[in-house]
């Protein structure tokens, strides 16, 4: 199995849902607690697993757009940041791909971190260990949940149908289905890390026909107006 | 990237330690750097308290500071131990295994010498020399391996540490071992190497990069303009206190300059007065500012999504 | 070897521990869209938070908000005890002595049984933003004040108003687009709204439908990123751009000519007497119904004569000799007029001409050329089947972008126009109802103005005045309420003007109260205008040392601005903690097509001396001895809040709560009081759904089985066709009290008359928000608004550290190029000024906003040392509040609030400002305000939250020492 997501950026509003869901989620579970230093005071901050950032995006002779831009790891093939690993936390899956990391092995080195392309692995400076998008490798296999609870916590609460998981090993998972039919791209595709999940790019407004108007308006306006039968 | 302190001293008095253990064991097996040493006498005691003994614990401990103060960055070192573990991929675990391989092999090789198992300690000493070799491209491959910073993914960094720590050595053994009287014709070419590649390495820093932020969200092929409208949090999180350190190419190229000229060529111009202790402050301290260099100027790819 | 989930999972260690874990229904409180939630708790604390997939309102999704509830559960900032203001200690010094429920409770009743035996309306009641003004209003009504509102009249009272007076239904939460069938939607003015969860569930729809979305707002963000256009308007404006529309298709005729005839007043006959008594009103016939013209009988007939064939335009001549047109022919005079012209709307709105004509025309293609038919036989008013529905599928919502301007009532009004000339109402692919919606126009409640000592109102304090008889105001002519709401300043504010009430009271305009009693508003801070006045004016004192409002009383959970200005304090809930009721008879979260309500129950012993407000309520109306609340005996009819929710009768079998009523306990909507019905919903989790039958689903505002079903639950009272008011009657009587020509009420000054004469216009008009009629627009060149964000509600999340993390300040937005050409960098600090006040506030460039607007997040920047935060929070220290710069009173006329002239409605956002660089070197937001004595400050430490032990997956060493 190759485990992962699609994340639809035509429909991402950037509500921060799947990031707040990814925090309650993995605040316990396997991963477990996540830091939130200075909670009440000067500059909040912890790891979160996954993160929304806001674009601004112009291409010439076009009106700009704004893009919502959620990321959390991308569970990448070629996960270099289990390569750099000196402790063997860090690991990749062999059974369904996903990418994580032994919170017990962890020696904190941020080697991996550096490694990341995609900033998706952040320290929990307190507990001295890396944190990461575990898939909800914790969710999707608990067999005690109901099968349609088995689901990354994020994907289960997106409340724009944004984020989808699936298998991408199966052809007719949806993740491939979407991928294939709206063109799903890799992330820094020349890195070579060949990343899992794949993003679904904004689709091409629909055009919509404008009422074709009789050019001699004679029946316009008040004047001309002539009543219809309508029964009341 | 951001410069943690620990890891500047780290890299840079290791790779001198290194460096000056490298070249003490090349003076003393090959003569190539005259040593003033004529074996070791009978008596064991005295024999400890030879020069080139003393000179050999000096590198151990430079590179042990080092190695020490490279676990001060570690966010959990109770784990350090683990590191040993993954010798198959990672290069820190390369460098972490023939570090500490570095402290046996020493000691067989320290009693080799005290027994005057002259093979023995030939061999050994050869073993060593391919060690520190090995130990230092180990190091540079942590950086060098990394494609997400395209700065250090660069073609001349290993070669640079390799260079830059036998420098190091050399300076150090200048200054500690004064009455070897270094000839320009070794010091002059080597300085002149490293000032060549950290010139080739600089001047590399200006070539385009192939990631940007089109890449970086999937909008290539638009060739559109991407502006951050919004990171999702209000204070800086761990990526960007790690990996984004803003400073302005006015200090950048200041810092380039003082950087060659105290690292290679003042330390050239105070050896050739035989200034060996100046020499070597030049160049350590220039040594730390082209470390510093080394990570400021490098540029993580995750700093597209920041537009930074 | 491929393995199977399963083999996988027979792998895994057991991460969670199942035996211990709990999971209870409730809903969602983290704003008041009312989702479903399923929470799962191990020993008393939460492990997890998830949506309902059954329930009607989010289908199992959650938002940024809602899933940090742990995080608020968590929060320091809780009340922890009931609290009295230090005797000695100034109001406003934030110094408080705890005490006991008793005494606390004893204080009030014996403050405010004083004022009910003798002048019961120096009590104000108001609410924010609460979900039980059911509740609320009925203790009101039986305390016997009318001085009590919920937050409504500064939120939107405008799109309910212009909805109710209009089509029966409104925006807001009366009203939904036709997710399922809509292929073209407009969204007006909507960052986030009330709807959250539905309305991104609905954008998935239509974006998967492949449906067209075009937002109109001046700002780029959150909804509007998604749109397939994006229309950049200048605020203020969408009036005349609505009404361009319908210059276009009127132009064009692109108007659904037979819903007009059928279901709206346009064939209705209006009497054309300039300056007589009756000009402008709905001509009527002996039985008082309205007529129109019959083009077979070529007479005037009943509106109610099925026979008819109504003209749609003409001028006529009633037998009895009056001149009448029908109210389209007004329309098209009205509207065909050049100054409704694209070209002459593109100056004052900022949208190309071309874009307007456009998009008219696109909504006429998608009403008239994919019209949607759906076969359901259905029975009209008149008793006429149907076979099927038909479906105009262009939809459209509006919210606080067009009703937090002053002219937001009739630029509300001209968007149900345009709906209503598509055909829209309704219908399938249309803007469709929620039940109890729609009503009939206006609903027949009246505002009480009667008032006695010790006894209940005889009509709610709030209702629906039709003509000027109805105004609360006293013989000559003035203001009966305390918030002037329903004088001649705001004939229709139908939910008061809460946001007068700190000022009136203190001015003692019209009258000095002696308590001001405020649940869950944060009337210190982001809730009122002009903050930094009002906070003086909550502290302000008589010549004698009195403060001039002599009692404040808070309840709220947290350490809000307002409770450091209250001299009570009671401490409620969390709403993980306290059974409530989300009522039909309230804002329900019924959807289109069922009518919905909900309860929470409470999932965490509160750790706390705190009683939820709903309790107290209760109490107190005991203590009281409220007539309903009482028994025979004159003992407390209710043991508490379950109990009374159970009994209380509205009506026969009418209560708070529509499911499992009666004896079988299975009479839903209606039946008698059932003492499981708390047991029901919580098997139910937590929610009760009616779905209609199909034939209910549309056209309910002529849709006889519908109305008769309505009528039986007492959602309407009786069955007439709801005929839709495009020309408004009601609005006209007004005009003809402010020409003398009415026997009733007059407006007693020439500015009132002058008022009333311009914009109470029975057709929708557009006209200059207020504030920007009495600026000079080179002085104040910018408009400055805000926006929610989608991950924060209002004031309530700076507490909650995982929310906090995503924003901890606000920054000004501005246009990249407009602020390159003032110099103002981007992080740049800048004044920003308004003929009110002035701040300072760090600005920020981007692209997506119109040029002459800035904007900032709403509600971010906090007071010193509340909601639980340190000193150096950046909340108080960078965040700001674009309050400070908004008055409560308009530039010029002393005393004239800064409200739509119509309905009351705060204008939060007619507000100009200048901006000029900052160049002191202070990283701060200015005003800085000292803050409480007394902060409730959490620890500046780290925290880690977990629930039970977490288990490690953990990877083997031989796997890490060997695996490649
Ligand atoms: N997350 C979250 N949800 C909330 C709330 C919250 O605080 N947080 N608050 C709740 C409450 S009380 C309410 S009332 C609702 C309000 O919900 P919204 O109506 O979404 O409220 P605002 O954020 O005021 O959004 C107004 C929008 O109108 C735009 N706008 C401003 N002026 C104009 C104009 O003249 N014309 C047009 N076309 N657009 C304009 C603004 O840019 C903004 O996008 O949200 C409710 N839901
Ligand atoms: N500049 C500007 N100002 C605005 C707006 C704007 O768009 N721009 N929007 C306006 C609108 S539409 C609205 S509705 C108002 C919102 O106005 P309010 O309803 O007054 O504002 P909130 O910040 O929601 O504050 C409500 C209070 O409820 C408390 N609270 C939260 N939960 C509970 C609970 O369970 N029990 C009790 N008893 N209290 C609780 C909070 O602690 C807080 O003090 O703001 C208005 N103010
Ligand atoms: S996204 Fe980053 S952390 Fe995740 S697998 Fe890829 S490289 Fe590793
Ligand atoms: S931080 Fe932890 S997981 Fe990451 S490389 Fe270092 S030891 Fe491995
Ligand atoms: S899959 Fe799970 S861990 Fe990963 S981002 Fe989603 S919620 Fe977070
Ligand atoms: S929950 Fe969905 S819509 Fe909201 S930010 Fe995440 S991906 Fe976007
Ligand atoms: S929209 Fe979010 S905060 Fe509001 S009730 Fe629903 S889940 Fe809760
Ligand atoms: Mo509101």
């Amino acid at each position: 199995m190759k485990l992962g997501l699609t994340v639809d950026l035509d429909t991402c509003v950037g509500c921060h849902g799947c990031a707040t869901a990814c925090k309650q989620w993995n605040s316990s579970g396997t991963i477990g607690p996540l830091t939130d230093l200075n909670a009440y005071a000067d500059e909040p901050d912890g790891p979160w697993l996954n993160r929304i950032r806001t674009y601004e995006v112009k291409a010439e002779n076009e009106v700009s757009k704004t893009v919502h831009f959620p990321m959390s790891c991308l569970h990448c093939e070629n996960a270099e940041c289990v390569t750099v690993c000196p402790t063997g936390a860090s690991y990749k899956r062999e059974e369904d791909g996903i990418v994580l990391v032994d919170q017990d092995k962890c020696m904190g080195c941020n080697l991996c971190a550096w490694a990341c392309p995609y900033g998706a692995r952040e320290l929990d400076e307190a507990q001295g260990v890396m944190k990461k998008c575990t898939l909800c490798v914790d969710r999707i296999y608990d067999q005690e949940l109901e099968p349609e609870d088995r689901q990354p916590a994020c994907v289960l609460t997106c409340p724009t149908g944004s984020r989808k998981f699936g298998d991408f090993d199966d052809p007719t998972s949806e993740v491939s289905l979407l991928t294939a039919s709206r063109k799903g791209v890799d992330l820094m595709p020349e890195l070579g890390y060949a990343p899992t999940n794949k993003y679904l790019p904004p689709r091409a407004a629909p055009q919509v026909p404008t009422h074709a108007t009789s050019t001699s308006s004679s029946d316009a306006g008040i004047k001309g107006w002539i009543n219809k039968m309508i029964a009341r | 990237m951001h410069p943690a302190l620990s890891v500047l001293f780290f890299t840079v008095t290791s790779g001198m330690g290194f460096g000056l253990l490298f070249c003490l064991l090349f003076a003393y097996h090959y003569g190539v750097f005259p040593l003033p040493l004529n074996g070791l006498s009978d008596n064991v005691w005295s024999s400890l308290t030879q020069p080139y003994l003393i000179d050999i614990a000096i590198a151990t401990g430079l590179f042990t500071l080092g190695l020490i103060s490279s676990s001060f960055h570690l966010a959990n070192p109770k784990n350090a131990w683990r590191s040993f573990t993954r010798f198959r991929s990672s290069w820190l675990s390369r460098e972490a295994v023939f570090a500490v391989l570095m402290y046996p092999v020493l000691a067989i090789y320290i009693g080799a010498l005290l027994f005057e198992m002259t093979l023995a300690a030939n061999l050994i000493g050869l073993a060593l020399l391919v060690l520190l070799l090995v130990l230092v491209y180990c190091t540079a491959m942590i950086y060098a391996s990394l494609k997400t910073i395209p700065q250090w993914h660069n073609r001349y960094v290993s070669a640079g540490f390799l260079i830059f720590s036998l420098i190091s050595g050399l300076m150090a053994y200048a200054a500690i071992v004064p009455e070897a009287q270094l000839n320009s014709l070794i010091y002059l070419p080597v300085l002149g190497t490293g000032l060549v590649i950290k010139l080739l390495y600089f001047h590399s820093l200006g070539e385009p990069q192939i990631s940007n932020i089109n890449t970086a969200t999937g909008f290539g092929a638009s060739q559109a303009s991407i502006t951050l409208f919004d990171t999702g949090h209000s204070s800086r999180n761990f990526s960007q206190r790690e990996f984004i350190y803003i400073v302005g190419p006015k200090t950048t190229n200041l810092a380039r300059k003082v950087c060659l000229i105290a690292a290679f060529v003042l330390p050239a111009a105070l050896l050739t007065m035989n200034w060996t202790w100046a020499a070597l402050a030049s160049h350590y301290l220039g040594m730390l500012l082209e470390r510093w260099l080394f990570f400021v100027e490098a540029k993580h790819v995750i700093r597209h999504y920041y537009s930074t | 070897m491929p393995q199977s989930p399963a083999d996988i999972a027979a792998k895994l260690p057991r991460f969670e521990n199942h035996a211990e874990q709990e999971t209870h229904f409730t809903t969602c409180y983290m704003c008041a869209c009312r989702c479903g939630i399923k929470v799962t708790t191990e020993n008393e604390q939460i492990r997890f938070i998830q949506g309902n997939r059954n329930h009607p309102v989010n289908k199992g999704v959650l938002c940024g908000k809602g899933n940090a509830g742990i995080m608020k559960q968590n929060s320091p900032a809780k009340l922890k005890h009931p609290m009295r203001r230090k005797s000695g200690s100034e109001r406003g010094s934030g110094e408080f002595e705890a005490i006991s429920w008793d005494e606390a409770l004893d204080i009030l009743t014996k403050r405010l049984k004083n004022i009910r035996d003798t002048d019961p309306k120096k009590l104000a009641f108001f609410t924010g933003r609460d979900q039980m003004q059911a509740l609320t209003g009925l203790w009101a009504s039986q305390f016997g004040t009318i001085n009590w509102a919920a937050h409504g009249g500064f939120c939107s009272v405008n799109m309910a108003s212009a909805g109710l007076y209009t089509t029966g239904h409104s925006f807001w939460e009366f009203g939904d687009p036709d997710w399922d069938n809509t292929r073209y939607f407009m969204l007006w003015g909507v960052a986030e709204d009330h709807a959250s969860n539905p309305i991104k569930i609905g954008l998935e729809k239509l974006k998967k439908r492949g449906a067209k979305f075009v937002a109109i707002n001046p700002v780029r963000t959150g909804y509007q990123a998604i749109a397939d256009e994006w229309i950049a308007i200048k605020p203020g404006t969408d009036g005349i751009f609505a009404l361009s529309m319908v210059h276009v298709l009127l132009r064009e005729r692109l108007i659904d000519e037979e819903f007009l005839v059928r279901y709206t007043n346009a064939p209705q006959l209006i009497i054309q007497n300039p300056g007589g008594n009756n000009d402008g009103l709905v001509h009527r016939d002996q039985d008082g119904n309205p007529t129109l013209w019959c083009q077979s009988s070529e007479q005037v007939t009943s509106a109610l004569n099925t026979d008819a064939n109504p003209a749609l335009v003409g001028e006529y001549t009633t037998d009895d000799g009056v001149l009448v047109k029908t109210a389209m022919s007004l329309i098209l005079e009205s509207y065909l007029d050049e100054q409704y012209a694209p070209e002459q709307a593109a100056k004052v709105c900022g949208i190309d001409a071309a874009d307007i004509e456009r998009l008219a025309l696109e909504m006429a293609h998608v009403a008239f050329k994919e019209t949607i038919e759906i076969k359901t036989p259905w029975v009209d008013w008149a008793g006429r089947e149907h076979e099927s529905f038909i479906g105009r599928p262009v939809s459209m919502h509006a919210m606080r972008g067009v009703s937090a301007h002053s002219n937001g009532f009739q630029t509300c009004r001209g968007i149900h126009l345009l709906q209503a000339l598509l055909g829209t109402v309704d219908c399938p692919g249309g803007h469709l109802a929620k039940p109890p919606y729609p009503k009939h126009i206006a609903p027949p409640i009246k505002p009480a103005k009667a008032m006695a000592p010790n006894t209940p109102l005889n009509s709610p304090p709030l209702g629906f005045p039709t003509s000027p008889d109805d105004l609360v105001i006293d013989d000559d002519g003035n203001p009966l309420r305390i918030d002037k709401a329903y004088s001649w300043d705001a004939p229709l504010a139908n939910h008061g003007l809460m946001h007068m009430v700190i000022k009136n009271a203190v001015n003692a305009d019209p009258y000095p109260i002696d308590t001001l009693i405020l649940f869950m508003a944060n009337m210190a801070w982001n809730s009122s205008m002009n903050t930094a006045q009002t906070m003086e004016m909550l502290k302000a004192k008589n010549d004698d040392g009195e403060y001039k409002i002599p009692f404040i009383v808070c309840s709220d959970a947290f350490h809000s601005e307002t409770v450091d200005f209250a001299d009570l304090i009671l401490p409620d809930t969390t709403y993980l903690e306290r059974y409530d009721t989300i009522s039909i008879l309230d804002r329900p979260i019924s959807e289109a097509h069922m009518a919905c309500d909900a309860i929470r129950q409470p999932i965490i012993n509160p750790d706390r001396d705190v009683r939820p407000w709903q309790e107290v309520l209760i109490d107190l109306a005991g203590r009281l001895k409220f007539p309903q609340f009482t028994n025979d005996e004159g003992k407390p009819r209710y043991e508490g809040y379950e109990d009374f929710i159970v009994n209380y009768e509205k009506s026969p079998g009418i209560g708070f709560l529509a499911g499992w009523r009666g004896d079988n306990q299975n009479d839903h909507l209606l039946g008698e009081p059932n003492p499981e019905q708390w047991e029901r919903y919580k098997e139910n989790e937590c929610f009760f759904e009616f779905e209609f039958p199909d034939n209910f689903k549309y056209f309910r505002h002529a849709n006889k089985e519908y109305l008769e079903f309505a009528q039986s639950l007492g959602w309407v009272n009786c069955t007439d066709q709801i005929v839709i008011e495009l020309y408004s009657e009601k609005l006209q009587s007004f005009r003809l009290a402010a020409l003398g020509q009415s026997d009733g009420p007059q407006p007693q000054t020439q500015a009132q008359r002058d008022r009333i004469l311009r914009y109470f216009e029975p057709l929708p008009i557009y006209y200059q928000p207020l504030e920007q009629q009495e600026i000079t627009k080179d002085e104040y060149p910018f408009f400055a608004i805000t926006q929610r964000p989608m991950h924060m509600y209002h004031s309530w999340d700076s507490q909650n550290s995982w929310l906090r993390q995503i924003t901890s300040h606000n920054y000004l937005y501005m246009s990249e190029s407009k602020a390159l050409e003032l110099g103002i960098a981007d992080l740049g600090w800048v004044w920003v000024e308004s003929h009110n006040a002035k701040i300072r506030a760090q600005v920020k460039h981007m692209q997506g906003v119109q040029a002459d607007t800035v904007w900032t997040w709403n509600a971010i920047g906090k007071r010193k040392g509340n909601w639980g935060l340190s000193k150096d929070a950046p909340e108080s220290n960078k965040g700001f509040l674009l309050n400070h710069l908004i008055s409560e009173s308009l530039p010029k006329q002393d005393g004239i609030t800064n409200s739509d002239p119509i309905t009351g409605q705060a204008a939060w956002y007619d507000l100009k400002v200048k901006i000029t660089p900052c160049y002191e070197k202070d990283d701060k937001s200015w005003p800085q305000f000292e803050g409480t004595k007394n902060p409730m400050t959490a620890s500046t430490q780290d925290q880690s939250y977990q629930c039970g032990e977490s288990v490690n997956l953990k990877r083997s060493l031989k796997d890490s020492l060997f695996k490649k």
